[in-house]
């Protein structure tokens, strides 16, 4: 075990540098010169020319990476073009503000997903099943900007329940974080509640139709009974896939609904600093992304074998 | 082997028929009676039917759009704009004076040709390197499995978004970036079931005869590997087409005044607090309805694909 | 001087029947801080489109004589409001929906407009403006103007920054010299003009010119005058323009900005500014600027009450917040802004002059102004807007007429029309509104818009390099018409991005900038505006407006046309 995971992660490190070059081509590629975004209006050459010398940028692309690759090794990220904020800082300070948005989303789908996939398992083709299908359906097709959209419009322009937007943190006002918390994490968790009924359908359905459960039955026992003590235990393996996947779904839905409701999180951080060009912070988030769902990959692949022992992860292909 | 399951792709369901998922055997496809079977499967499945319908219907509206009697979807009459549903607009008209209804058909056809060509660009690069990584394995395999982890390490929707802002907000740049993004998934399906396949007695007696390596890779390997590669394509679709929809949204799609769904709904939006619902309410419906149809096909094809699951 | 003294007495009287023990401390305060009375001007914010005309008091002033001008109207103007409604309430916490993120919080490396509506409330200029853009007095108390090169600034005593230190003459030398050689400044050439400043004594400065500069004291109203304390910009060094801890003299301290989310201001309970009754001012005790860029969400949020303040509402909403639905107050005011799109005059298709009012005659400023701003603003005819004293309303250039557009596409050598790329800025519905309704227009004349979805910066890049065709870009505005036309349109300007160069124009700037006397100025500026809209390098569209949208317990707010929101006379009821 402990050498699988030597090895998984050591096969990690060429993959960063991958994408780390990706990024670093990406960017650069990217028309539009930062220079602008930091000095906007206002137009000087002089400035202009100031700037570009002292941010580096005047030198080629791959001395700038080589450059950049050097620091970020050390841990340093450079600073934001534009407000000369440390990268690190950057996102540590937006750390918690996606992790909550993140832990309520998976929150409020798994409180949605679970009942839904286990009503429609045991009441296979039911009329119960088909609603928890179609529902589940439904809520894959929605993109999430307009679901985030349809309930701004509900729930805080037609009902005035929660705010539209916005960020308190903590600390500041519990209830006013948790007021403006409601809406987003629907919006961002609805995606994975409908992916994770699904999933989590079938997985219990493979489950029941395995000969052991046919025995049980068979035995008679009830179909919950059968269901909670068998079926739920054996589902586990599907289950934790999930739980890795939806922070994977979290993060990218983040993009998105962070910007909607002006979520200072990750997923905005990025976003923003694509529309501004700014260089560091682009490279900065998404190369911790990456490392994050790498990492998260890497977990849940453990953690099967710690659920099921019949997993040999030697064999797995990474 | 679990990566298998692990779609890269945000809001899609990641139900890619597992590796359990058994082949069709080479045998079945010569069965006689084959098409009879087909049909009675699909008269059993009305997901079939109700999605395929849809997809049919919007598809033969996103063709025809330019010989139907619509009214010009990009130029409108400023004086005209902010009109409610009714006789003069069916749907309504937009915020510059447009037929809401018009927009949504000719946006059919952009959303519809780039969810097609994205997958087809992301179903035969995918496709090919799992091919090759899965058949030469060695450093071929170590090479292009590196790449695609790599790929796979970005958000999804964040690398479309860094290809589109590099190569410039067009119509075929998101095709590229949406097709790039949907390389991993189809590489690892095609590679994972490449290294089945190729363990199979048939493939060892085909290389012990000395059969060339394309010939086996092209009749003996790709034909078995290919149902799974197709229900991936179509939830794929359902993922491009939404993903199209986004980067619109972010303005990196499609340009103005081309009807786009993505786009429109941004544009509608802001008239929310106006009342002006209808504006978001066509493009709106259009996407969910045609993501929805594209999920259920891709569901019941697999169920008809996988016997495991058909009836149990 | 005395009458003016007088007028003002009256006014308060007037206002202020019976508060006599109120009265005498205002009155002393304004002795006190009113060195030599000039006018207070009217106080109300006017409604919309009434001050189109106002103007010709005391704005450029202190150009009109030659050696002692001076300009010293109450400290009070601002606030007279305030005191006029009889008590006011201190304390509470305001909380404000602000457009976009502030990105640098040192008025030196600003560029972004949003962080003036922080800047405004932090830091005190030299000098600053009444709601009718006349310049009043603020951290310099007076001024003269011993010969045309130079100006003589009399310091308010007493003011200390946040961090304790005193504001001072070195302080001025210090703060303009930073402006004018920082790395990365981008004031520079806006105080170009001043060639050396010398510290007279601790409260006088004198700042000697290059060449004769009307525009100076309207550019030392905004960020060029700004003062910061030379201590915290020394302590804080790299860190001053993300955390300026005791950077200001103004009626607000900074306490902290977290990135994308909130700016947070608390009250000054040093600041040296009272209002006309002698109260302490601010009265609030914090304000804090909630970052929240969707523009439907800032006004839910005023609406839920979520926030007192929201900047930069929507027109497409404010029929409804007119009609009083909710607890909303809405007003406006012409402001300073300008919106249209440059064309590209060095390369073809608008090399051609006749292309370029061929565009000009084609576009229906009136249908836009209805169908995208939703009738909120004024059409522009020129870079000069309603507010500034050189606008004459009667001047209309341009109406739509597609006859003569035709004709002058004909003139131009391309009778049956040509197409054009045009530049517009990703991302924003409104403004992509706005360039397919010109595009329709457009068609409708022959001439074909193609609109291509750039990133801003990425547009500004273009235009620098004058690498593109057209490019829907508008400009924020400034106080004085210098700061409107003259980098836009003098050949070689910074912001002259259509490579424009008319010698006559040129001449009539530079004239303007150096002329004292403002009817001359206004001459000059209106012969431009002439020329340039014969030549049309810049097809004006609208001018925006000031918006105040507030919730019924907000009080004492003023509207002024550079649609900065000031908080130092700012209360709830």
């Amino acid at each position: 075990m402990g050498r699988y995971i030597i090895r998984r992660l050591l096969v990690l490190l060429p993959v960063l540098v991958l994408v780390s070059i990706i990024v670093f081509v990406l960017t650069r590629l990217t028309p539009g010169d930062p220079i602008r975004t930091v000095l906007g209006e206002e137009d000087n050459p002089q400035t202009v020319a100031e700037l570009r010398d002292k941010l580096g940028l005047d030198q080629p692309i791959p001395v700038q990476y080589v450059l950049w690759l050097g620091r970020a090794v050390a841990g340093d990220f450079g600073k934001s073009l534009r407000d000369s904020q440390p990268v690190t800082q950057a996102v540590f300070e937006r750390l918690p503000a996606t992790i909550e948005l993140g832990l309520a989303a998976v929150l409020f789908s798994l409180l949605v997903s679970v009942p839904l996939a286990l009503i429609s398992a045991v009441k296979r083709n039911s009329i119960a099943d088909g609603i928890a299908t179609t529902i589940s359906l439904v809520g894959v097709s929605i993109p999430n900007f307009l679901l985030g959209i349809g309930l701004i419009l509900i729930f805080s322009y037609i009902f005035r329940i929660f705010s539209p937007g916005g960020y308190t943190p903590i600390g500041e006002d519990l209830g006013d974080n948790l007021k403006r918390l409601v809406l987003p994490s629907i919006a961002l968790g609805a995606a994975s509640a409908a992916v994770n009924t699904r999933q989590l359908r079938s997985a219990l359905l493979e489950v029941l139709s395995q000969d052991y459960i046919r025995t049980a039955r068979a035995k008679g026992q009830s179909s919950m009974k059968v269901l909670t003590k068998h079926a739920l235990k054996n589902a586990m393996i599907p289950l934790l896939t999930i739980i890795g996947l939806q922070i994977g779904t979290v993060l990218e839905g983040a993009f998105i609904t962070e910007t909607i409701f002006s979520w200072p999180g990750i997923g905005q951080l990025a976003v923003k600093s694509i529309g501004n060009r700014d260089y560091p912070v682009i490279q900065g988030v998404v190369l911790l992304s990456a490392v994050l769902y790498m990492l998260i990959n890497l977990i849940v692949d453990i953690s099967y074998s710690l659920v099921d022992p019949r997993i040999t992860l030697g064999q797995s292909d990474v | 082997m679990f990566k298998d399951e692990i779609s890269p792709l945000s809001g899609t369901p990641p139900n890619v028929p597992a590796p359990v998922v058994k082949l069709i055997s080479p045998e079945l496809k010569s069965q006689p009676g084959r098409w009879k079977r087909t049909w009675s499967i699909i008269r059993q499945n009305p997901r079939l039917i109700v999605g395929g319908t849809f997809i049919m219907v919007i598809t033969i509206l996103a063709i025809l759009a330019p010989v139907l009697p619509l009214p010009d979807p990009e130029t409108g009459i400023s004086s005209k704009a902010y009109q409610p549903p009714g006789n003069q607009f069916l749907f309504g008209s937009d915020n510059v004076g447009r037929d809401v209804f018009s927009r949504v058909i000719w946006g059919g056809r952009v959303s519809l040709s780039v969810g097609f060509i994205s997958v087809s660009i992301g179903f035969l690069t995918g496709t090919s390197l799992g091919l090759l990584a899965g058949y030469f394995g060695g450093w071929v395999d170590l090479l292009i499995s590196r790449f695609i982890d790599a790929l796979l390490a970005f958000p999804a929707i964040l690398l479309a978004i860094s290809i589109t802002a590099a190569l410039g907000p067009q119509l075929q740049n998101s095709m590229i970036a949406i097709g790039i993004v949907n390389i991993p998934v189809f590489a690892r399906l095609s590679r994972g079931q490449t290294l089945q396949v190729k363990a199979r007695d048939y493939i060892e007696a085909a290389r012990a005869l000395g059969l060339k390596q394309g010939n086996i890779l092209r009749r003996h390997i790709l034909p078995n590997i290919l149902s799974p590669l197709i229900v991936q394509a179509s939830l794929s679709l359902g993922f491009a087409i939404l993903a199209e929809a986004t980067l619109s949204f972010l303005g990196l799609g499609v340009q103005p005044p081309t009807p786009t769904w993505g786009f429109d709904i941004n544009s509608a939006r802001g008239y929310l607090s106006n009342n002006y619902w209808w504006m978001v309410a066509g493009p709106g419906l259009a996407i969910m309805l045609t993501i929805f149809s594209f999920n259920i096909l891709g569901d019941s094809i697999r169920d008809i694909l996988d016997p495991r699951t058909r009836k149990r | 001087m005395l009458k003016n003294f007088w007028s003002t007495f009256g006014a308060f009287k007037s206002r202020m029947a019976g508060r006599v023990s109120l009265l005498v401390v205002g009155l002393i305060t304004a002795m006190l801080l009113v060195a030599c009375g000039d006018s207070a001007t009217p106080t109300a914010p006017a409604a919309a489109g009434t001050t189109a005309a106002a103007g010709t008091s005391a704005a450029t002033t202190a150009a009109a004589g030659t050696t002692a001008t001076t300009a010293a109207a109450g400290n009070a103007t601002t606030v007279a409001a305030a005191a006029a409604a009889g008590d006011v309430k201190i304390g509470g916490s305001l909380r404000i929906a602000l457009e976009n993120d502030v990105s640098k919080l040192d008025p030196m490396l600003s560029s972004a407009f949003v962080e003036r509506l922080v800047f405004y409330n932090m830091y005190d200029s030299l000098v600053a403006i009444d709601s009718q853009l006349n310049i009043v007095p603020r951290l310099a108390a007076s001024w003269t103007q011993p010969d045309p090169k130079s100006y003589v600034f009399k310091l308010v005593p007493n003011v200390k920054f946040h961090d304790g230190t005193d504001f001072n003459a070195e302080a001025v030398k210090f703060n303009i010299e930073r402006y004018q050689t920082g790395t990365g400044s981008n004031r520079k050439s806006e105080i170009s003009s001043i060639a050396s400043v010398e510290v007279v004594d601790p409260l006088t400065v004198k700042f000697n010119l290059k060449t004769p500069f009307a525009p100076l004291l309207a550019n030392l109203v905004d960020r060029s005058g700004m003062m910061v304390s030379p201590t915290a910009v020394k302590k804080m060094g790299d860190e001053f323009l993300r955390n300026p801890q005791g950077a200001g003299t103004g009626p607000f301290k900074f306490v902290e900005w977290k990135k994308d989310d909130h700016i947070t201001l608390e009250k000054n309970p040093t600041y040296w500014r009272k209002d006309a009754a002698g109260r302490a001012l601010p009265y609030l005790d914090k304000v804090t600027y909630r970052i929240i860029t969707d523009e439907t969400s800032r006004l839910t949020n005023l609406k839920t009450g979520d926030v007192e303040v929201a900047n930069s509402v929507p027109s497409k909403d404010v029929p409804d917040l007119r009609s009083g639905n909710g607890d909303v107050v809405y007003k406006d005011l012409p402001s300073v802004a300008f919106y249209g799109f440059y064309l590209n005059v060095t390369a073809d298709p608008f090399k051609t002059p006749a292309l370029r009012q061929a565009v000009a005659y084609a576009i229906d400023r009136e249908a836009i102004l209805k169908t995208v701003f939703f009738g909120i603003g004024a059409i522009s005819n020129g870079p000069i807007p309603p507010p500034s004293w050189a606008y004459d309303p009667n001047y209309k250039p341009y109406t739509r007429d597609l006859a003569q557009a035709k004709a002058k596409l004909a003139e131009g050598g391309k009778p049956s029309g040509f197409s054009f790329k045009m530049e517009v800025s990703a991302g924003s519905p409104q403004i992509l509104q706005e360039a397919q309704i010109l595009r329709d227009q457009l068609k409708e004349a022959g001439i074909t818009m193609e609109i291509v979805q750039l990133e801003f910066s990425k547009i500004l890049d273009d235009l620098d390099k004058k690498n593109f065709e057209g490019g829907l870009v508008g400009w924020s505005g400034r106080i004085d018409p210098d700061g409107n036309m003259f980098n836009h349109f003098k050949t070689g300007g910074n912001n002259n991005n259509s490579g424009y160069s008319n010698p006559q124009v040129d001449a009539l700037l530079d004239k303007a900038r150096a002329s004292a006397d403002q009817a001359e100025r206004k001459t000059s500026y209106q012969q431009a505006q002439k020329m340039i809209n014969d030549d049309a390098p810049y097809i004006f569209i609208n001018h925006g407006v000031a918006t105040q949208a507030t919730a019924k317990k907000v009080q004492g707010f003023v509207l002024f046309p550079d649609n900065i929101i000031r908080f130092d006379s700012v209360w709830f009821k």
